[in-house]
């Protein structure tokens, strides 16, 4: 690549610059061209630019992380009256007050998050209801503080060098400002590394996990940085309307701002504002076209305007530009380019890929193991469903450099074994311990982190995102920059990003995904899609790799390099359990053999032993064929 | 203190469970949609303002019995046109725009009745006019027994309908799996209309019944939805007996904690609720944990600096 | 996603579809009737302005209710209004709108108000919705000060709207006038100046009350009042209040909008002991309070504020409603009126006005739009359509006779009813039948 700098590729490539530049180039357009217009468009603006906050806040959370809260009202309400209240009884200035209301805002949604994330779906949004509600009655209720139903008035609007800023023009200057601030929050978020975990907790939470995302940290994160921008747009409004009662951010409130994220396309950053300006401008646009007497009508037919666009558009508004995009949507901030000079690739061939691997010892982590070393040791294990038991009385051990199979009949409790090991299940009895650590208190991610990964039986990717993303959501799961400290240090979060997306690149090309890194996971035939799931379990460099039936599906041909692949890992330092159905597959690559049956092991050994097993023939491989 | 708790407890309980087989009826029409559809009906309310609002009009016009009935044909009705215009097309679509949708609908039909009908409250005579009950030192009224006696005959007879027609075993086994329901000649597209005109139905009786007690306005729907959402969610949206249980005992928990300290109402339910589904999720030790891990993580990561 | 262009067509006609219809739709209140019957007295333009207090306005019956000739036509006078025509507040919006075509179509009948000039300038009445939204309040004010150039505003129908719109007036410098009932509109008078009410305050209802109760010896009231800015302002009244009449407060409930069984709340009446009921809520909340006092047997003289002092409330409540004491304007008991009422004529010709119109009696929301209006309609033909001379016209208005009450405005008072107009009705056979005149 040559040396300069070529401006307008990389304006065009880079997604969060763009997201800031843009934000700040349509508010000072709208704030100037607006001016003019009037203190009516003036007014729409800022009443645009508030929920578009809000709205944006509510992508973030639900449409990155796909959680659905009901609760940015709640955390409006709470920016909005601790802003009001420091400023009238306390006499605090807004300039200072706002920020204050904002970070309250995020502390509460934190402290909220505790016990709120520890639901999921339906459930969740019930609880965020329920939040909604609550904070509502409780502004209603405790009349001292709040002023109650009858609200709070004078509250002071924000002063600049003595000058009251109170007309609708002065304020939008503020409300753009912090606009643009809200989108660089919202940019770093999206494109950065909080995006890609966000988006793999959404996609499929056990696999996120397993690549050793904390999904309810990333939860955290998402829901705070939502709650602050609703924060910050309750706040920003009580200085506006010098006028604050429980009325506005009532349970309507989190369901308009939901509803406008949804409209503008609750998969972009842009959803928020577009939402914003487009139900906004509808509302207003209908008392023209319906005229006044019919504001019955106007409400009728915003309904049916409503749910005509969402049945055009699904996807919202943003959505449409998916139509003509050729390929899938890239969230890496460089919307697809990258950044490797094309020497040194490995070059592989389509398929599960070949032996490039021998010589690439940065697959692997230091080996800190002697070859033979106890990795993983289970003792007695135990593990109960209800009445039925998965497992009884395993004894097994793992020892570090060698290939272990675990094969057995169907129901034998062979995925069962896995899941304890990688912490997803907790065993009813018995001890495991990985690398000399007890894990059955941890978490699965914390397992992971620990330096084991694995592949599932039916692959387990995040469909929606690209190869590439896939596999950075595996690097950049426990290593990289926090939301404060990417937010205070962009420059240097992004430098550490870059790194992650070329090694990410790296990783595509050693499994022979090079040329589908922009490829939506879910387009890629299964082959591929086990590749994929392979690659993203070495980003992290483990050290025990847990493979669950990964032949099953696969042609004869792509079977032998697999087990090529399996061998070259080996021999490069990775340790792997195997479970396999494919026994000549098994038979050929293990270096020991361990047979379940009704969840009791019942031979050990090496393959010959096994195979010839009086045992094992009778519970599974039958006459020797 | 404990006097009025004898003399005024057992009417809250009364007038609980009344409003609480209005919910629960809300409940099991949410349940019954999800199961086979996988959406949460928004506008599962406006069936029942539908329903009692139509009621009310039909009564204008027809006897009680046949108002009831036009009405609840009616809404059944405009359930499944609904559907046809506004699911059907959209099947496959994200969660996130089906409910969307149903949202949509709600205001589409709360801005049709507030056209129709007013801002004003409507009522409606009792079923059977006379004097109330008394039992033990709770006052039941007529309409209060007509509530709970369709409520419980719509649940038995939902019952034999899921249990012993075709069509209701149709429904649990696109229920259960839509897949091989599928395989097996099911159309869930037709079960997901059948699951509306069923919550219509549903919603449509109730708000009919409702309607004497507590007047019918265009924007009743709403509340309606989200009281019901409360015992759907707890019965796992799965299960339509758990959520009149739940809709009846939810009803009862809200007439309690309103009679205790009125402020506490709206509140107190969805208080119990939050616990409910937080203690739930607790006993698997997920935040214990998850406190836990957070210093063993904190720990494993200078361990893990150190190797690297 | 491919566009299916068959959705998109039929979808998009739809939208189409409804646009139309909402433009081709007029008022969606009842069929409006023919011009009102000449027997109702002349059009209020005929009235001089600010009339003394003894002289009824319907004694004119001059040839003025056919369209004035000679009179040379200006250009129009603007008028913008702000009220709740959906959402919760619709109940009380719409009868305010209603009453505001109504009026403004009486003056047009006219030829227009009569301006300084001598001309006859049409009026225009720009009607907005707020949807009980402070929001959506504010844009609509901006729009009307901005786009629309009106004179002046009436906004809006509900406190919390109203109180936001005070900064947006205040600094254009337009006036406003609210048919809400918090002080807080015109409270404190230095941040109101450019805000006045014609209807009565909470306090003054309170006081008024109490007065009553005072007068028939009650001296244990329970309240129940809804859990909003209407609702909770009286419940602290009354609790300020209260003790300096002697009266206790043995019962003190609260409940949320559009509740729909109070069964609880009602049953600590019955071991309260108290002497009487004070329902402080919208229609909705006060018939089930009402049906659950009657299905528990509880008998208990109950009193209700002019929120529901509406027909729209006796139709809902039926029989339940009988017996029940309200607290309202003269507007509701019009037929009782003693002739030398001053305010008598005025009523009786808004009565039959809008009755004649909309085929239903008004409620007393509707009659403070009606002096809403006039108390700008008078003001600008003495000034025109200056904003501040509007404003000042208006401070400086003394016993106007109108539907609410005998207003009075000063510097230091810009609501302008007297609790002494303020009246207890009693529902008797449907109707509201004048029971007391608070008075002095």
């Amino acid at each position: 690549m040559s040396g300069r700098v070529d401006l307008g590729r990389v304006l065009r490539a880079d997604r969060e610059i763009l997201t800031v530049l843009g934000a700040a180039v349509f508010a000072l357009v709208a704030i100037l061209l607006l001016g003019g217009a009037g203190a009516y468009a003036v007014t729409i603006l800022n009443v645009v630019l508030l929920r578009a906050l809000a709205a944006t806040g509510v992508v973030l959370l639900t449409g990155y992380c796909g959680q659905l809260s009901l609760g940015q009202g709640a955390f409006a309400a709470i920016g909005a009256y601790i802003s009001a209240i420091l400023a009238t009884q306390y006499g605090l200035s807004p300039w200072l007050t706002i920020p204050l209301a904002c970070i309250a805002a995020g502390v509460a949604a934190w402290v909220v998050g505790f016990p709120l994330l520890q639901l999921r779906g339906h459930y969740l949004a019930l609880g965020t209801l329920a939040l909604a509600a609550i904070v509502y009655q409780l502004s209603v209720e405790l009349r001292g503080i709040t002023g109650g139903a009858s609200g709070i008035t004078s509250i002071p609007s924000l002063t600049l060098f003595g000058r009251e800023l109170g007309s609708p023009w002065a304020y939008s200057w503020i409300i753009g400002l912090v606009f643009v601030l809200g989108m660089y929050v919202a940019g770093r978020f999206a494109f950065g590394r909080m995006g890609r975990l966000a988006q793999a907790v959404r996609e499929d939470e056990t696999a996120a996990e397993a690549i050793g995302i904390s999904p309810f940290g990333v939860k955290n994160v998402s829901f705070v940085s939502g709650a602050v921008l609703a924060g910050v747009s309750g706040a920003l409004y009580v200085h506006w309307v010098r006028f604050l009662d429980p009325v506005p951010f009532g349970l309507q409130y989190s369901i308009e701002v939901l509803t406008m994220a949804v409209f503008g396309g609750i998969g972009s950053v842009w959803g928020g504002l577009l939402g914003a300006i487009t139900l906004t401008v509808l509302t207003e646009a209908l008392r023209y076209v319906t005229g006044v007497a019919s504001a019955e009508y106007q409400a009728l037919a915003f309904g049916v305007v409503f749910v005509a666009v969402l049945m055009l558009w699904p996807r919202g508004l943003a959505g449409i530009a998916d139509v003509w995009s050729a390929r899938g949507r890239t969230s890496d901030r460089r919307g697809g380019v990258p950044n490797v000079s094309s020497e040194g690739t490995a070059e592989a061939e389509v398929g599960i890929g070949g032996g490039a691997l021998i010589a690439d010892h940065r697959v692997t982590g230091p080996i800190r193991l002697q070859h033979g070393d106890e990795l993983v040791v289970v003792q007695r294990l135990h593990c109960r469903f209800g009445g039925v038991k998965a497992l009884e009385d395993v004894n097994l051990v793992v020892r570090a450099g060698e290939i272990l199979a675990v094969i057995g009949p169907n129901g034998a409790g062979k995925t069962t074994l896995f899941n304890v090991i990688a912490g997803a299940i907790k065993p009813t009895a018995g001890a495991v311990t990985v690398l000399g650590r007890d894990i059955r208190g941890l978490r699965p991610y914390e397992v992971a982190r620990l330096g084991v990964a694995r592949t599932f039986q039916n692959v387990r990717l995040f469909t929606e995102m690209t190869c590439v993303e896939n596999v950075l959501a595996a690097l950049e799961a426990h290593d990289g920059y926090g939301m404060i400290r990417g937010l205070v240090l962009p420059v240097r979060a992004r430098q550490r990003e870059d790194a992650a997306v070329d090694e990410a690149h790296r990783l595509l090309a050693v499994v022979g995904l090079a040329e589908f890194a922009h490829f939506r996971a879910g387009d890629l035939p299964l082959a591929k899609q086990r590749a994929l799931e392979l690659a993203r379990a070495l980003a992290r460099r483990p050290t025990l790799l847990l493979m669950d039936e990964p032949a099953s599906g696969l042609n004869e041909a792509e079977r032998d390099e697999l087990a090529a692949l399996i061998r070259s890992l080996n021999a490069s330092g990775v340790t792997i359990l195997l479970i396999e159905h494919a026994v000549d597959f098994v038979m050929a690559l293990a270096d020991r053999v361990v047979v379940l049956s009704r969840g009791m092991k019942i031979a050990e050994g090496t393959p010959l032993e096994v195979r010839n097993d009086r045992h094992v023939i009778e519970a599974y491989l039958g006459e020797a064929a | 203190m404990r006097d009025v708790l004898v003399w005024q407890l057992p009417q809250w309980i009364v007038s609980g469970v009344v409003m609480g087989c209005v919910y629960a009826l809300v409940a099991v029409g949410l349940v019954i949609v999800h199961n086979v559809t996988r959406i949460l009906n928004v506008a599962q309310g406006a069936f029942v303002m539908l329903g009692a609002m139509l009621t009310i009009q039909f009564a204008k016009w027809l006897p009680l019995a046949p108002a009831v009935v036009a009405a609840v044909v009616v809404t059944v009705v405009i359930g499944a046109v609904t559907y046809g215009i506004l699911i059907y097309p959209r099947f496959e679509a994200g969660l996130l725009t089906l409910i969307m949708l149903t949202f949509g609908a709600d205001v589409i039909f709360r801005t049709v009745a507030l056209i129709l009908w007013g801002p004003d409250p409507l009522a409606l005579r009792e079923f059977t006019p006379g004097k109330p009950l008394i039992i033990g030192t709770a006052v039941v009224t007529r309409q209060a027994l007509w509530v709970i006696g369709v409520t419980a005959l719509l649940v038995i007879l939902l019952q034999l309908f899921f249990k012993r027609s075709l069509l209701g075993t149709a429904l649990r086994a696109c229920a259960s799996n839509a897949t091989a329901a599928r395989l097996v000649g099911i159309r869930p597209q037709l079960m997901g209309l059948v699951s509306w005109m069923l919550a219509a139905a549903l919603g449509a009786f109730a708000g009919a019944v409702i309607a004497p007690v507590t007047f019918a306005t265009y924007f009743m729907g709403l509340e309606l939805t989200i009281r019901g959402v409360v015992p759907a969610v707890l019965a796992g949206l799965a299960s339509p007996v758990g959520a009149v249980v739940g809709g009846v005992v939810f009803g009862i928990i809200e007439a309690v904690a309103a009679g205790v300290y009125s402020g506490l109402r709206d509140v107190v339910a969805f208080v119990c609720l939050v616990a409910i589904l937080v203690v739930r999720e607790l006993r698997t030790g997920v935040l214990t944990t998850h406190l836990r891990a957070r210093v063993r993580a904190w720990r494993m990561s200078e361990l893990a600096r150190g190797q690297q | 996603m491919s566009l299916n262009k068959r959705t998109f067509w039929f979808y998009g006609l739809l939208v189409v579809a409804f646009v139309l219809a909402g433009c081709a739709q007029g008022s969606p209140t009842p069929t409006p009737t023919a011009a009102p019957s000449p027997t109702a007295a002349a059009s209020p333009t005929a009235q001089p302005a600010a009339p003394t207090a003894t002289v009824p306005s319907g004694a004119q019956q001059t040839p003025a209710t056919t369209p004035q000739a000679g009179a040379e036509t200006g250009e129009p006078y603007r008028i913008g209004a702000v009220l709740s025509l959906t959402g919760p507040a619709a109940p009380l919006g719409v009868p305010q709108r209603d009453t505001l075509e109504l009026l403004r179509d009486e003056v047009n009948r006219q030829g227009g108000v009569l301006g300084p000039d001598g001309k006859r300038h049409p009026l225009e009445v720009i009607i907005y919705d707020d949807q009980s939204q402070p929001t959506t309040g504010v844009l609509a004010v901006t729009r009307l000060i901005e786009e629309d150039r009106v004179a002046a505003i009436i906004c809006c129908a509900t406190s919390p709207v109203s109180i936001a719109a005070v900064d947006v007036v205040t600094r254009a410098g337009v006036p406003m006038i609210s048919t809400a009932s918090s002080q807080a509109i015109t409270h404190p008078p230095e941040e109101r100046q450019w805000v006045f009410k014609p209807a009565w305050d909470n306090d003054q209802v309170v006081e008024a009350l109490l007065r009553h109760f005072k007068k028939k010896g009650y001296s244990r009231i329970g309240i129940m009042s809804v859990n909003n800015e209407f609702g909770q302002s009286g419940k602290i009244a009354f609790e300020q209040l209260s003790p300096s009449y002697g009266i206790q407060l043995v019962l003190n409930e609260t409940f949320n909008l559009g509740v729909t069984d109070l069964t609880p709340q009602v049953l600590k009446l019955r071991s309260a002991g108290a002497d009487v009921l004070v329902l402080y809520a919208n229609i909705n909340e006060t018939v089930v309070a009402l049906k659950n006092l009657h299905d528990l047997g509880i008998s208990v003289p109950v009193y209700v504020t002019n929120a529901v002092g509406t027909p729209a409330f006796v139709e809902a409540a039926g029989n339940l409603a009988e017996g029940v004491f309200v607290q309202t304007g003269k507007l509701q008991v019009y037929s009782d009126l003693p002739l030398d009422d001053p305010q008598r004529s005025t009523i009786l010709s808004f009565v039959d006005l809008y009755r004649n119109r909309y085929g239903l009696e008004p409620p007393s929301f509707a009659g403070v739009a009606h002096d809403a209006f006039w108390l700008v309609v008078r003001a600008m033909e003495k000034v025109g359509t200056s904003r501040s001379g509007i404003r000042d016209a208006i401070e400086g208005t003394n016993n106007f006779v109108g539907v609410t009450g005998v207003l009075s405005f000063s510097p230091a008072e810009h609501t302008g009813f007297r609790t002494r107009d303020m009246v207890i009705a009693v529902i008797q056979n449907g109707k509201f039948r004048l029971y007391e005149v608070v008075g002095e």
